[in-house]
């Protein structure tokens, strides 16, 4: 019985050889299950981009079609006659380098205006406790909550007849001053977190303040400085990556947005607004009289015109995207 | 009992003053009211105003003047032909049982993506690109000029490529001689895909943003104390994370309902063009529809919030 039950027993690895295969086996498994995991991971990865990519690619080889080929049936995705002609259009079209800048100004003062203060504003929710604070911030959801378009007339009505509690009505009438076709009214939007999806902003502040251990802030504090002081010089520097990944979304949505351009800035010269009605404009003024388009070239048209809307923020998110993931390894956070 | 609340009110109010003048607790509640005084001009200066006339607008019927505006007071009658309109009702069933589906799904997708790009691989910074390029694509201009296209389908919401795609795969799948069912739940999950991926661009960012700031100091203590990979995701990956699934529990909600892409943000704007309906129908309907949402955010916000871990 002694005996049977030895067979089973585990041998001690005495020999080099015996020892040598065992770690070996243990390392093929372990190579075996890391090149599944790559390689599954590079079917979901490669599939997921193609399903995004897709259509962009599809555009971007329609935006060199010439026209001959738009008609012709036999030219699939890519184009037999590749030309530039489209992309000259729609640069005249947008009057591009001047809508360019216009466009770069505004994006940059609303994105200053309005991570500034809804940094400030999620701070203060992170940190302070204070009456009714829990309403206030149900508050902020509901601002999400409700979209722009519901209340954009009240709005519109609000800045064509802008006042601070009538104090500007008692020297003109009670008239207020024309905010509208300003860029002050994206400006007090962007200060009073009124912008758009600006709840979002102070909510993801917010969130990122309330990880933050408290013991840094403390130190601040013993050491002397305000609130202020504190927020400015310890606080911030922290909060660089949610920081980067606000702004990012707060370019994105500025630089694209139609809807509160086409209230509040009309008559600028602006990509998004001009890119709405892009087709159009290069049929009756780039090409000039009476030419109007059919749907297919006039959609080779906006393809062209979109890429290259598109184009600075894509160049610009691959810098920023760096700068993100390097900002978080010297921030200097320790758990 | 009584004396009790009365009690409370004493120690709640002496939290914040004390003999007369501002305590410490109540020094620092004035600075946080200062830190969010620029939402408070907002909420008060702006926002409110609007929301209230907005309501007004609802209730009343606008004829237009040759010198503006004039306001009718109809009452709750627009609420009332409301419920008379069955479609309306039909429609809100449909666009809720819709989000109550894909947001889960959204948010374990774009969980799942974060971790997977966050991991060290070649090509990352191009994957991490093309992953953010939805949110560009579904924003403002683009969308629309995408909805003006005739030939649209091609970008928004790839409905005409998914089409092609899950035709030939349900082809292909009766072919193999699966049920006709089978097939289709199949195709209907294949043209999700492409919307759950285009809708998940923000998401995926705030949730890989909360990963960079996830100390390794934490993983490497953990691992020279011998955790595996799966011990450490579930003791420091998921609780780190969990306020974010919050954040992006409510983004998603909201995103669902108020995007340019929401079917019934489509019939809210439709109906504010037909002359028969008009805009304070319009305004209705999406008082109605906000409450109904803000019915599912307080459900969601009050489930995730327990597995939600604050430093704190």
């Amino acid at each position: 019985m002694i005996k049977y039950l030895e067979k089973f027993k585990k041998q001690p690895l005495t020999d080099d050889e015996e020892y040598n295969a065992y770690v070996r086996k243990k390392k093929l498994k372990a190579k075996t299950l890391d090149i599944g995991i790559k390689i599954f991971r590079a079917i979901l990865i490669i599939g997921i981009c193609y399903y995004i990519l897709y259509p962009l690619i599809a555009k971007l080889f329609s935006s060199f079609m010439a026209e001959i080929d738009v008609y012709d049936t036999t030219v699939g995705m890519i184009p037999r006659n590749w030309t530039l002609i489209n992309y000259e259009r729609a640069w005249k079209g947008l009057n591009y380098l001047k809508s360019f800048f216009s466009t770069l100004g505004l994006t940059i003062l609303n994105t200053v205006c309005q991570i500034a203060a809804c940094t400030l504003v999620g701070y203060g929710f992170a940190r302070f406790k204070f009456p009714l604070k829990g309403l206030l911030f149900g508050m902020v959801i509901f601002t999400l909550l409700v979209p722009p378009t519901t209340i954009i007339i009240p709005t519109y009505l609000n800045f064509r007849f802008f006042d601070i509690f009538g104090i500007i009505g008692l020297f003109n009438g009670g008239l207020g001053i024309n905010l509208t076709d300003s860029i002050w009214s994206f400006v007090v939007m962007g200060v009073t977190c009124m912008g758009f999806k600006n709840g979002l902003y102070i909510f993801m502040v917010r969130q990122f303040f309330r990880g933050v251990p408290k013991e840094l802030e403390e130190a601040a504090l013993i050491d002397g400085a305000n609130h202020l002081r504190t927020f400015w010089s310890v606080m911030l520097p922290s909060a660089k990556p949610i920081l980067t990944v606000v702004s990012m979304f707060s370019i994105v949505w500025s630089w694209t947005d139609t809807f509160y351009q086409e209230w509040f800035l009309k008559t600028a010269d602006l990509l998004a607004n001009k890119l709405t009605v892009l087709a159009s404009t290069v049929a009756n003024e780039v090409l000039g009289g009476s030419n109007t388009f059919d749907d297919a070239y006039a959609n080779i048209i906006k393809s062209s015109g979109i890429i290259l809307v598109i184009l600075p923020l894509i160049i610009f998110y691959i810098f920023a995207q760096k700068q993100f993931v390097e900002g978080i390894e010297r921030s200097g956070i320790v758990g | 009992m009584k004396k009790d609340k009365k009690e409370l009110a004493k120690l709640k109010e002496s939290t914040y003053f004390h003999k007369g003048h501002l305590s410490l607790m109540g020094k620092r509640a004035v600075s946080g009211y200062l830190f969010i005084l620029p939402f408070l001009i907002g909420l008060i200066g702006i926002f409110i105003p609007s929301i209230i006339d907005a309501f007004i607008y609802s209730t009343h019927e606008i004829t237009n003047t040759p010198t503006g505006y004039e306001l009718t007071y109809v009452g709750m009658d627009i609420f009332a032909n409301i419920r008379k309109e069955g479609w309306f009702l039909w429609e809100l069933q449909r666009t809720v049982t819709k989000m109550l589906y894909n947001i889960p799904l959204i948010i374990f997708f774009s969980f799942f993506m974060a971790l997977l790009l966050n991991q060290k691989f070649k090509g990352r910074t191009a994957a991490r690109a093309i992953l953010f390029l939805p949110v560009i694509i579904a924003s403002g201009c683009i969308i629309q000029v995408e909805n003006s296209n005739a030939l649209a389908g091609l970008m928004e919401a790839g409905d005409t490529v998914d089409a092609i795609n899950s035709m030939d795969i349900t082809t292909f799948l009766i072919g193999i001689g699966l049920s006709p069912s089978i097939c289709e739940t199949i195709s209907t999950v294949m043209t999700n895909i492409y919307a759950i991926i285009s809708q998940s661009g923000v998401q995926i960012l705030i949730f890989l943003s909360a990963l960079q700031t996830i100390s390794p100091s934490l993983y490497e203590a953990s691992s020279i104390e011998g955790a595996t990979g799966w011990e450490n995701f579930w003791k420091i990956t998921f609780p780190m994370l969990s306020p974010y699934i919050l954040t992006n529990a409510v983004y998603t909600i909201i995103d669902a309902a108020t995007s340019h892409t929401s079917t019934f943000m489509n019939v809210i704007d439709s109906v504010n063009n037909q002359s028969i309906y008009g805009m304070e129908t319009a305004i209705a309907f999406s008082l109605i529809f906000f409450a109904v949402i803000a019915a599912i955010l307080g459900l969601f916000v009050l489930l995730i919030s327990r597995l939600v871990f604050y430093y704190d």
